[in-house]
């Protein structure tokens, strides 16, 4: 699913993900970066290693993370014990790795890095590029795809969580 | 007599006291009243007449024939105030030979319009003649059977279609027991209607056609001292072949000062007839009063709006006093859930009684009538304290032809109001309105263009055209809006007999006005309407929804099946979104939010660009985002 074109494409642009950090203490745990070009394998956070684990913060304050922790946060969707609006914030998350990726892939630019601001829930994307015009953010701001009770389960989000590394 | 103001404790002199305890009393409900609650009509009454001294009993007998047809069958003829099938059932009963459709026409000449009851035309003549014809005869006798050894006066309360079947039983209970004065008021007695039934119905002795809460005591205690009631305020009775009618008084100033409701038997009379079941916890929507008259129509009276044909004064009760009321109600009637009888919520009560209910952990759910303009602000500090269900008065998804009713807002506020209703998660009733003079084909086809993009919000209960009530303005000032032909709605001539003059009595008329538009028009809108209301009624909740972090926003849209997808916008086009989200805006009010760094025609082309994508709602110069946030209770 994640040919090396489009790993190496989304590496040249060097963006992050911040997925996590959903309320402080909350069983998703801490927040996470995701930097599309370690997804691969790459560097701290590869691919295999457990969630968290052997991560390291960048000079920004973003951490890198491997495929398993994007798998794990996939996988807390699910649970149980998440409630609606957490298992809601999860998906927005998700859902925003899959479209960031899925624009770096397609050689759109994607943003700065954006957080909320607050402690513990931070969440965003780190890119250098440039924004577009606003029609051609309007031309390329559609992305297909089903979102059910606030999960995705878009294809394009099978991606990220199965079909990388 | 003293008959000063009330709370529920007056000291009549011992004199009075005793010829009052002489004059037992019943206030009745009757069909087609609403089984599934009390009457605080009836409940209220009970309250001010037993505070002035006399013994009193309230009676929903609706409640009997609910048991008798089955709570399944009675309430669908409760719930249609229009073609009168409810009073066509009590016709004969309350009219005898003189009753104006022996022969049940009314169901042949209404056939699409009673489709609702269910079966084929057929079938529905054989069940409806066998209810007026059986079912009908037996529960009156039944009724009068029993409870009304020494009852002198009857009261009937009488709203909607209840007039025929108080008259059944009026005309029994006079047969058998001649002595007793029946008095009847409500809603169908206010002002003309009530003089009119006083004249021409012969088991109406006395008549209040107006509030009732001082005119009904004061009348009771002039009867109990055998005094002439002539000089009550608001009374009409017969004088010979006259009816002399006083003006009623000014309206009652401090609510605070009514007694609280007494339902205790609904509940009883319900659990009994196995209505209710005998459980510790209640589900019922118990009513309540928080004030009267409409402080909306004080400055403008919507054109069709045909309520508070007395004043339009409003009055409210302190927050105080309502918080001890709903506490005090609860305790007795073991239920938490409370409708608001309000023609239009007090708007103080946003600072006072709403927050009072929050900060003292009330698990109260509360259904008001608001008026549309509500704040996302104003709606989640209702939602916290209970609110779960509304009533606002949309009534169009146009400004033009809410400009038309008069109604004080814009349809941005109106799609506003149905987006945060549903962000905090609030049951919204409310209704899309057409007819009035004025429209245009374009205002009807922008209208059903909007529909598809709202798909995720409330659909409404109807969309149909406007019914000509009385007191409106449309129909008490005919030559400003153009009526040309106003005429009592047909079904009247089905219930009542020759000599009833059906223009006094009326409430609702057919009607005709110049510059209004055929029903064609409106097919398209309708049908919007209609897959609107499918879609929910399938239990399918269409989403459109918007994740946000500053400069960053998506938003999911599940409106069109087999087209879903996620929009995201970044930066200035994310900002512009966020920035009319919380209310309607304009462009300009937008560039002045973002700090000027965007000029107007950016900001304008960009909302230009949302609402293509139906993701903003346009409303001439506001512009308003139709998604909500994903994550719910903020």
């Amino acid at each position: 699913m994640s040919g090396e074109d489009s790993d190496r494409g989304a590496s040249r642009r060097g963006f992050g993900i911040i997925l996590g950090g959903l309320a402080a203490g909350a069983i998703l745990g801490s927040a996470v970066v995701a930097h599309a070009d370690d997804i691969k394998g790459s560097g701290p956070g590869a691919a295999g290693e457990s969630a968290g684990r052997g991560s390291t913060a960048d000079a920004g304050g973003l951490r890198k993370v491997s495929r398993a922790e994007i798998d794990s946060r996939g996988a807390k969707r699910d649970e149980d014990k998440l409630s609606d609006n957490d298992r809601a914030r999860l998906g927005g998350r998700l859902s925003l790795a899959v479209d960031t990726i899925g624009r770096a892939r397609a050689g759109n630019p994607v943003s700065p890095l954006v957080t909320t601001g607050r402690v513990g829930e931070a969440v965003g994307v780190q890119a250098p590029a440039h924004l577009p015009s606003i029609r051609d953010q309007f031309r390329t701001a559609f992305t297909p795809g089903q979102v059910h009770d606030g999960r995705a389960i878009s294809d394009d989000l099978g991606e990220v969580i199965h079909g990388t590394g | 007599m003293s008959d000063a103001g009330m709370s529920g404790a007056l000291a009549p002199d011992p004199v009075d006291r005793a010829a009052r305890a002489a004059w037992s009393t019943v206030i009745v409900g009757m069909p087609f009243l609403d089984s599934g609650q009390p009457s605080i009509q009836l409940g209220l009454l009970k309250a001010v007449v037993e505070g002035y001294g006399f013994p009193v009993r309230t009676l929903h007998a609706n409640l009997d024939f609910a048991a008798r047809l089955g709570v399944d069958r009675y309430r669908p003829l409760c719930e249609h105030r229009g073609w009168l099938v409810g009073d066509w059932l009590f016709s004969v009963a309350a009219f005898g030979n003189a009753a104006p459709d022996p022969d049940g026409r009314l169901v042949d000449d209404f056939a699409d319009e009673l489709a609702y009851l269910g079966g084929t035309l057929a079938e529905r003549r054989e069940r409806l003649l066998r209810i007026r014809d059986e079912d009908v005869p037996a529960y009156l006798d039944a009724l009068v059977e029993t409870g009304w050894d020494g009852v002198r006066v009857v009261g009937f309360s009488s709203v909607f279609q209840q007039n025929a079947a108080s008259f059944a039983l009026a005309r029994r209970l006079k047969r058998r027991y001649p002595d007793i004065v029946t008095v009847f008021g409500g809603a169908n007695f206010e002002g003309e209607m009530g003089v009119e039934l006083t004249r021409s119905v012969d088991c109406v002795d006395l008549a209040v056609t107006g509030e009732g809460d001082d005119a009904f005591p004061r009348l009771l205690c002039a009867l109990a001292a055998g005094e002439d009631p002539s000089g009550i305020p608001g009374v009409a009775r017969r004088v010979g072949n006259q009816v002399v009618a006083t003006p009623p008084a000014p309206p009652r100033h401090r609510l605070d000062d009514l007694p609280v409701p007494d339902y205790e038997e609904y509940f009883e009379r319900s659990q009994r007839l196995g209505l209710l079941p005998p459980v510790g916890h209640r589900t019922t929507w118990i009513p309540f009063e928080s004030a009267r008259g409409c402080w909306w129509g004080e400055k403008h009276h919507c054109t069709f709006c045909g309520l508070n044909g007395s004043t339009m004064k409003y009055r409210s009760k302190s927050a105080q006093r309502v918080f001890a009321e709903l506490a005090e109600q609860a305790r007795r009637y073991r239920s938490f859930r409370f409708e608001a009888v309000d023609n239009i919520l007090d708007v103080t009560y946003l600072n006072e009684l709403f927050p009072t209910l929050t900060a003292n952990n009330t698990d109260y759910e509360l259904f008001y009538e608001v008026k549309a303009n509500l704040t996302r602000a104003q709606l989640r500090t209702m939602a916290q304290a209970g609110l779960v269900g509304i009533q606002p008065g949309l009534e169009s998804l146009s400004s033009p032809v809410l400009r038309l009713m008069r109604k004080g807002v814009r349809a941005a506020q109106n799609v506003n109001l149905l987006r945060w209703a549903q962000y905090y998660d609030l049951h919204v009733v409310w209704n899309i309105l057409w007819g009035f003079p004025g429209e245009t084909e374009g205002q009807c086809k922008e209208q059903a263009d909007w529909v598809p993009h709202l798909a995720h919000l409330q659909p409404p209960v109807s969309a149909g055209r406007l019914w000509m009530e009385r007191w409106s303005p449309l129909y008490m000032r005919p030559e400003e809006f153009g009526v040309r032909v106003c005429v009592p709605e047909r079904s009247y001539h089905y219930v009542y007999p020759d000599g009833v003059d059906l223009d006094r009595v009326a409430y609702f008329f057919d009607h005709e006005m110049a510059g209004t538009l055929p029903d064609s028009t409106y097919r398209e809108l309708k049908q919007a309407v209609e897959e609107w209301k499918a879609t929910w009624a399938s239990g399918e909740r269409p989403v459109l929804k918007y994740w946000s972090a500053p400069g960053y926003l998506q938003i999911y849209d599940g409106r069109y099946p087999g087209k879903e997808g996620t929009y995201t916008f970044e930066g200035p086009l994310a900002d512009i979104y966020l920035a009319c989200s919380d209310r309607p805006t304009t462009a300009s009010a937008v560039r002045d939010k973002l700090g000027q760094k965007l000029p107007v025609e950016t900001v304008r082309e960009a909302i230009e660009e949302f609402a293509q994508r139906g993701l903003m709602f346009l409303d001439e110069s506001l512009a308003v985002a139709l998604a909500i946030p994903a994550i719910t209770g903020r």
